[in-house]
């Protein structure tokens, strides 16, 4: 049995169906990122394992024990939300030691847990220091120590970063996960960002319309793709019809399923370069933009325009409208279906 | 010259302001504590007029019965005031809107129709009292509402309106997830409010606790209507002095108005050392 199991898990506000059937496991230890645009039910799904949503069908189990209708204050689960939950009126120690106080813990020992949880997150010596003295990084980092301090069976991060700028953010993301590894603390992670689902995650669970669309590592959800929803959030696909990537390639394949390819895939150059295994096609650059340490060109092949990625050197850029060679091994066309089954 | 100009148009759009508060608050003030001091024919200065207040027991009553039923009445109103308030501030919609509605009307509800209303209610030939001792309800039918017990009621209506309307947008203040968090701690509803969320709240509670005060302090019409001099109260000695039958007293008036402003000023003093209190830390 795993450590925590959602059975069927239904939930409605009024008309709109948020949540349709999901069913999802999470082992002891691990740490799984809920992942899917705005409204997919992430957050929904996170809130009924919190108890702070009902769930109107299905079941929730905890540890072996079904918590589906237990009180929120009687699961033992920690949350660090958006932004903004720190209790403004108590200093960042009083924060933390406001669910150990509940629990009776002896001052002695509270006050270890404290500082032994602020520097865990690096924060010892902001304990006097109210929520509204600190910044918005500092805060989130208050909220998680606050969260684990109490020792929580689970831990849920309700996309935590995503009012923090981006920098920041990516140290946070390492440090979140230092953390969850350190203390080996089953943990859910909502986000909509893949890029911190990719980073921190076990195994990613990627939400579309209220059902599970793929779930799986990293790696796997990254690299085959299993819908073209999948393929379309998770790693900027190429995904085309049958008959349009026939037309891409200038040959019939007589494919079923729509086809997705990543824009790093596509090797770019001046020449035909007449390479087994691979398709081999013309076309014109319509369009070139950085994207960090990758240029993006968006290139027309037959009518159609696709992406392709390349790494960011300035002795290899093509120029807008210039006729560039594309080659694409056969493996890297992946089939996709249309939706989840 | 542009920037000449520009404070200029800014002064000239203040001015009718400042007249205003020239005119209709300092020099009623200073005239107020020159006169304070001054004897009743209004020749030399003196410091009978304070002297008399606190040692003639009339005075000290009228200070005493007014501190009673404005600290009574205020408190009580603030605490039945949070609790509809705090219903509110829970409700959206239609019924939101209905009950802002009507708290707006009653809240404009006061003075001598509100007197007037009591009477008939709960006056001594009111309707609730002539029910009560038909059907032998004994507490309401011998309710005395010439009397600052009885008058306590009133003084605890005409606060619920005003203080729920005034305590509404302080719930808006205490957020969501401080709710859900103090929850997932195992925190009670109650242990949330106690040490949350009402500290949170308390400059708005206590700036509610400050208008409710001064509301209770002055009212003037709804003694005057129902106990006049019986019972003695600073609004109704003060107006006596000013506009007595039999002797008037301006000095006198001037030296109570004093007084009622200082016990004013004490109260703002004291609420808003606990104000800073309460303001720790959320303020960057």
């Amino acid at each position: 049995m795993a450590y925590i199991e959602f059975k069927n898990i239904n939930k409605s506000f009024g008309s709109n169906h948020v949540l349709k059937g999901i069913d999802l496991n999470v082992e002891k230890g691990e740490l799984l990122t809920l992942l899917g645009p705005s409204g997919c039910g992430k957050s929904t799904l996170l809130r009924c394992l919190a108890g702070l949503e009902e769930v109107q069908e299905g079941s929730i189990y905890l540890d072996g024990k079904d918590i589906t209708h237990t009180d929120a204050r009687l699961r033992q689960i920690g949350m660090v939300f958006q932004q903004y939950s720190l209790f403004p009126n108590m200093t960042v120690a009083q924060n933390l030691a406001f669910g150990l106080k509940i629990k009776k813990m002896a001052k002695e020992e509270m006050k270890k847990e404290v500082s032994a949880a602020l520097k865990m997150v690096g924060l010892e010596e902001k304990a006097n220091a109210y929520p509204g003295q600190l910044s918005g990084g500092q805060q989130q980092r208050v909220a998680l120590a606050r969260a684990i301090v109490t020792k929580p069976k689970v831990l849920l991060l309700d996309e935590p970063l995503s009012a923090i700028d981006a920098k920041l953010r990516k140290n946070l993301q390492i440090e979140i996960r230092k953390i969850q590894k350190e203390l080996n603390i089953t943990t859910i992670f909502v986000t909509h960002d893949q890029d911190e689902a990719m980073v921190m995650s076990d195994r990613i669970c990627l939400l579309n319309e209220g059902r599970i669309e793929q779930l799986g590592t990293p790696v796997s959800i990254y690299t085959e793709p299993k819908t073209k929803f999948a393929a379309g959030f998770i790693g900027h696909y190429n995904v085309m019809k049958p008959e349009e990537f026939d037309k891409l390639i200038g040959e019939k394949c007589n494919r079923t399923h729509a086809v997705a390819i990543r824009p790093e895939t596509i090797a770019i150059s001046k020449e035909k370069k007449n390479l087994e295994n691979c398709y081999e096609f013309k076309g014109k650059v319509v369009e070139s933009l950085p994207r960090g340490n990758v240029l993006r060109y968006t290139i027309d092949v037959n009518g159609i325009e696709i992406s392709a990625d390349t790494l960011f050197r300035s002795f290899s850029i093509f120029e807008d409208q210039s006729e560039v060679w594309l080659s694409l091994e056969k493996r890297n066309c992946l089939d996709v279906e249309e939706t989840a089954v | 010259m542009k920037n000449f100009k520009k404070a200029g148009g800014r002064i000239a759009f203040f001015l009718p302001l400042a007249f205003i508060i020239l005119f209709f608050e300092c020099v009623p003030l200073v005239s107020m504590i020159v006169k304070s001091f001054l004897e009743d024919s209004g020749s030399g200065f003196t410091l009978n007029n304070f002297i008399q207040i606190f040692q003639k027991p009339a005075y000290l009553v009228a200070i005493k019965n007014t501190l009673w039923i404005t600290i009574l009445s205020t408190v009580v109103g603030l605490i039945i005031d949070f609790f509809l308030a705090m219903a509110l501030s829970r409700d959206t919609g239609k019924k939101k809107s209905l009950y802002l509605s009507l708290l707006n009307l009653t809240s404009n509800f006061s003075g001598v129709p509100l007197s007037i209303a009591f009477i008939t209610l709960l006056g001594t030939a009111g309707v609730f009292v002539l029910i009560s001792k038909q059907i032998g309800f004994t507490p309401l039918a011998s309710y005395n509402l010439y009397s600052l017990k009885g008058m306590f009621i009133i003084y605890v209506y005409f606060q619920i309106p005003m203080g729920t309307l005034l305590l509404l947008p302080t719930f808006d203040k205490v957020r969501k997830e401080w709710k859900e968090a103090a929850r997932l701690m195992n925190a009670r509803s109650v242990r949330f409010w106690l040490q949350i969320g009402i500290p949170v709240m308390m400059p708005g509670i206590l700036g509610t606790f400050n208008m409710l005060f001064a509301n209770a302090l002055a009212t003037y019409a709804t003694p005057y209507l129902l106990v006049n001099n019986s019972i003695s109260l600073l609004p109704v000695k003060i107006v006596d002095m000013f506009v007595g039958d039999v002797k008037q007293r301006p000095g006198l008036g001037s030296a109570l108005s004093i007084v009622m402003l200082l016990i004013v000023m004490i109260e703002i003093g004291l609420t808003n050392l606990c104000k800073r209190h309460f303001e720790r830390g959320t303020k960057r």
